[in-house]
């Protein structure tokens, strides 16, 4: 074993690793500003010198950050040259630091401070006058104050390396050295609102959390984000998470801080997110506290159509007594938590005995699963840490738009010198980037390209894409799981004949994998989402429950949907928000938003990670497994549970996949990292959490890959959008300025074909109908596409357009005739 | 040749784009005199670089000119000998007497031209024994004296052809 003398002492190292790697886990004080454990080595700010000296006797000041160990090397740290460094460069720093602590958001957690005070000479002779920059807008997620820049570059190390960003740099040099973005420009990438957590000074702050608190009133709260399916883990920090004892508020809080998240931070999770989450995990939560949109007590509708608030018990009552009996089908967004999900199967599938039980939007909510179809089980084969072993990466559909927090591990792959295609009809950020190829998929042909990949002679137009997949070590396949149901099954299969393939299903519901795990599914016989709206619009269901789902947003078919819902003649609408489908319900019953209830979520690749309360339910909001339990004791069932801890064990014995899990995700499993205590904004990420996987078994049944067809000509499609996408990104104001107005994107080639222009009003017709549309222009949209993102509720599609893409007749210029 | 064509050189001779980004941009401040928009973009479609990094790496160097700057530069070296021959009072002169809409004046480090003292540069053709007539010349006829040096990159080919 390689032996060091560290400040006398001899200590033992592992190959490879740094000096301050080895300082720190023995407790050695050495201050960094530049130094991150999961970015480059920039060795930039020469705050962490020591005292090397090497076995030959020459001695010297190192960087501990970027000096590797070396069998008897003696490294002194708190050596008399060792501290003058320190306090010389600290003293240099502060030349040029404003020293306006009391009025910035960093103060507190700000490594300046702290070093400064630990190791910081008392008194500087630099007495100049300080540089000051203009003011410069980058956006609704930051405020920048660039005079407080101590050059450390680790923001442009980590929006170049980590991120994957384009437009972020440092520009001039010396003292008047500034990053950002450039002049009059926002910053325009998911992984942004990172940068403020690493700024080791108050120069990045974050938009929401500006001028609001300090850091030490602040309570943190591990949570996983609701956003997507990735389950990033977060931290909630809030002002008090249990603002009331016994009725009294706690000494010191303040009304409006009673129910408010105050900024929403990043948690280690190597497996997961490592440090990072995006901006939508990040700046989404103001729904939770935007009361105007909450529902804050049952409501009833009374005879007269008006709505009356009642306590729960008469609501539940009322409730239980119009269920029984009666022909019952439930639609849910995917975004309960398990216990909740488990809670409602028991309900809908045991007490009520329906099967018309489903969780997905009706163009994805397929009669047969499609992964369980070739490989046996509905899940991922691949854990997403898997993206850093591949060769080859074949990325299905947008990612950046559906699960964005898995792009760091792409941007790395890239790096790293992995192959990774983009499999999608138009080009999308990770090929603008440059970080990826682009393999043209004409849209609606997924099925005929991933057919390709499992035959020997694939077509000569993707035969560079199939050779590079053929020729990988490991390869891996990233698609979501509301793409054509026959290319999942293609992509399974092949994965399933071959070791050397795996697959990574991207959830488009956020907890779609747990809703799968505790069966909260049609399968086999029940009848899907699109099924359950045709009955309902028939007449055929008596009562209907929508459960943190919007479909009058969500679903293709508005006019379905106002049909089921006008036919159904009891609704019921579980959520959170006063959304335009509880119009048309009998019973509002208010949930809890996830940041307000515990419990766990798994994600898409079947990790179950568990998440606290970061804040009391709003007003008579109730977490969903409490609505279901007493409904279930309500219609004769029986539900003991106290508590969602209680839920998840009888969860535990009764689900087949969780009931070998070999950890208690309430009971969170951690490991300390040996970083001290002094450095604030790394210490705060000291608890690594490793939540293990649920073991699944996979069998390959018989299934023979489907052919498909290759389509062409003028297409509509209509895919996902990173924030209005979301059901709780959209209901944030501060996205607002990434959120697009109602537009198509069309190539320059049909915009010149058909005389329009950039940013004009065109009129969008498919099959007898016309809408207004405004028209961007955009050089990744091939010509044969006319390409719309987002909810729904912006296009008004009144009459039935089946599945997701929509072949299109025109898009003409507006004609003066027409008004929307 | 055109601008895009003598990129298309740069980025021959430098099959990195990281060694050609500097060629690149020397040859659209000899275009335009200065980095104009239009230059830079034509290095984003040749080389492939953003925008932003192109003005980060040009924002770094004194030479380069994002501000709107005349073709004619004059640079009088202000080191130890030519500062001791009166080169400040030089560029005093220059600067009040240069017509700004003409010709720029700035101030460079030692040219390696002692011997010739106070020397300068007028776009990198050497200027030697300046006194205050022939600098008041050369700010008005700057066309006159330009030679129309320019390094040429051919030169150095072979020794970025490994990267």
């Amino acid at each position: 074993m390689a032996k060091i003398l560290l400040n006398g002492k001899e200590v033992e190292f592992k190959e490879g690793e740094t000096l301050l790697d080895i300082a720190w886990r023995n407790g050695e004080k050495v201050p960094v500003f530049c130094y991150h454990p999961k970015l480059p080595v920039w060795a930039g700010c020469r705050v962490c010198l020591v005292e090397v000296e090497d076995r030959r006797g020459r001695r010297g000041l190192k960087p501990a950050c970027a000096t590797r160990a070396e069998n008897g090397m003696k490294v002194w740290t708190t050596t008399e040259p060792v501290k003058e460094t320190q306090r010389s460069v600290v003293a240099l720093l502060l030349t040029n630091h404003p020293l306006d602590c009391p009025i910035c958001d960093k103060g507190g957690e700000c490594d300046l401070q702290e070093i400064t005070y630990l190791f910081g000479p008392t008194t500087s002779k630099y007495t100049f006058p300080k540089r000051l920059f203009p003011k410069h807008d980058a956006g609704p997620y930051f405020d920048l104050e660039p005079h407080r820049c101590i050059q450390c570059f680790k923001c442009s190390t980590f929006y170049w390396t980590i991120g994957g960003g384009k437009d972020w740099s440092v520009f001039d040099r010396g003292w008047y050295t500034v990053f950002g973005p450039e002049k009059d420009r926002f910053v325009n990438n998911e992984f942004s609102g990172n940068l403020i957590e690493i700024c080791p000074v108050g120069a990045i702050n974050g938009g929401d959390y500006k001028y609001y608190t300090r850091p030490w009133n602040l309570e943190l709260v591990p949570a996983i984000s609701p956003e997507d399916s990735l389950g990033a883990n977060v931290t909630v920090e809030v002002i008090s998470r249990k603002p009331y004892t016994k009725g009294k508020m706690v000494k010191g809080g303040k009304r409006e801080d009673v129910h408010k998240i105050v900024r929403i931070n990043g948690r280690e999770n190597p497996d997961v997110n490592e440090f990072w989450i995006t901006d939508r995990d990040r700046f989404s939560h103001e729904y939770v506290y935007n009361h105007k949109d909450r529902v804050d007590y049952p409501h009833l509708k009374s005879r007269d159509g008006k709505w009356v608030k009642v306590n729960w018990e008469i609501a539940l009552d009322w409730v239980a007594e119009n269920v029984k009996g009666k022909r019952v089908a439930v639609i849910s967004g995917g975004r309960g938590t398990n216990e909740a999900a488990y809670a409602g199967r028991r309900l809908f599938k045991e007490i009520l005995m329906t099967q018309d039980v489903d969780f997905r939007p009706p163009h994805a909510a397929f009669k047969e699963d499609p992964i369980r179809r070739a490989v046996g089980y509905s899940a991922s084969t691949a854990k997403v840490a898997d993206i850093d072993k591949a060769d080859a990466i074949f990325i299905f559909g947008d990612v950046r738009e559906t699960v964005p927090g898995i792009g760091i591990r792409l941007v790395r792959a890239a790096r790293r010198g992995a192959r990774i295609f983009v499999l999608n009809p138009y080009r999308e950020r990770y090929v603008r980037d440059g970080w990826a190829e682009w393999v043209k998929v004409p849209a609606g042909s997924e099925t005929y390209v991933t057919y390709q990949f499992a035959v020997e002679d694939p077509d000569p137009e993707f035969a560079d894409v199939v050779r590079a997949f053929k020729d990988a070590k490991f390869s891996l396949f990233i698609f979501p799981d509301d793409m054509e149901a026959e290319a999942q099954s293609n992509l399974a299969h092949v994965s399933a004949v071959d070791d050397r393939v795996k697959f990574l299903l991207l959830r488009t519901a956020p907890n779609g994998q747990g809703f799968v795990d505790v069966e909260f599914t049609p399968f086999p016989d029940g009848s899907t989402t699109g099924e359950i709206l045709q009955k309902a619009a028939n007449g055929e269901i008596d009562v209907l429950f929508l459960w943190e789902v919007e479909p009058l947003y969500e679903y293709y078919d508005r006019n379905l949907v106002v049909k089921a819902l006008e036919n159904t003649p009891f609704v019921v609408v579980m959520t959170s928000f006063w959304d335009p489908s509880t119009e048309y319900a009998s019973a509002v019953l208010p949930i809890t938003v996830p940041y307000e209830e515990e419990g766990t979520r798994t994600n898409l690749e079947g990790r179950v990670q568990y998440g606290k309360d970061a804040l009391w339910p709003y007003e008579g909001s109730r977490p969903a497994w409490w609505i279901f339990k007493s409904l279930i004791n309500r219609l004769g069932g029986t539900a003991p549970w106290r508590n969602a801890r209680e839920v998840f064990d009888d969860m535990v014995k009764n689900v087949l996949v969780y009931q070998n899990l070999d950890f208690h995700p309430y009971d969170m499993p951690y490991e300390e990292r040996p970083y001290p205590d002094y450095v604030p904004t790394i210490a705060k990420l000291k608890r690594v959490y490793r939540y293990p996987l649920a073991s699944y078994r996979f069998a390959v049944e018989g299934y023979t890959p489907v052919k498909g067809e290759k389509r062409d000509g003028l297409i509509l499609l209509h895919t996902h959008d990173i924030y209005r996408g979301s059901y709780y990104a959209f209901r944030n104001r501060i996205h607002k300025p990434f959120v697009k107005e109602k537009t198509v994107f069309i190539s320059s080639e049909y915009a010149e074909k058909h005389g329009l222009k950039d940013g004009d009003k065109a009129l969008l017709k498919i099959g007898p109908r016309e809408y207004e549309v405004a028209v961007a222009v955009s050089k990744d949209v091939p010509g044969n596409l006319i390409l719309f993102r987002g909810f729904f509720y912006d296009l008004p599609l009144n009459e039935s357009i089946t599945g997701k893409i929509t072949p299109v007749d025109t898009l003409n210029p507006s004609s003066s005739t027409v008004q929307s | 040749m055109t601008l895009r064509e003598r990129l298309e050189n740069v980025k021959r001779i430098f099959p990195k784009a990281d060694s050609a980004l500097i060629a690149a941009l020397h040859e659209v401040q000899d275009e335009y005199g200065w980095l104009h928009p239009d230059g830079l973009k034509l290095i984003t479609e040749v080389l492939g670089y953003t925008e932003t990094h192109i003005v980060s790496v040009a924002s770094f160097y004194h030479f380069f000119h994002l501000e709107p700057t005349p073709k004619h530069k004059v640079g009088i070296c202000t080191n130890l000998t030519c500062m001791q021959k009166g080169a400040y009072d030089l560029l005093k002169f220059a600067r009040e007497n240069a017509d700004p809409k003409k010709v720029f004046v700035e101030e460079v480090e030692c040219i390696g031209l002692c011997d010739h003292a106070p020397a300068g540069l007028l776009n990198g053709t050497p200027l030697k024994d300046l006194t205050v007539e022939t600098l008041k010349d050369i700010l008005e006829n700057p066309e006159k004296y330009d030679e129309g040096y320019r390094e040429t990159y051919e030169d150095m080919a072979d020794l970025y052809r490994d990267g």
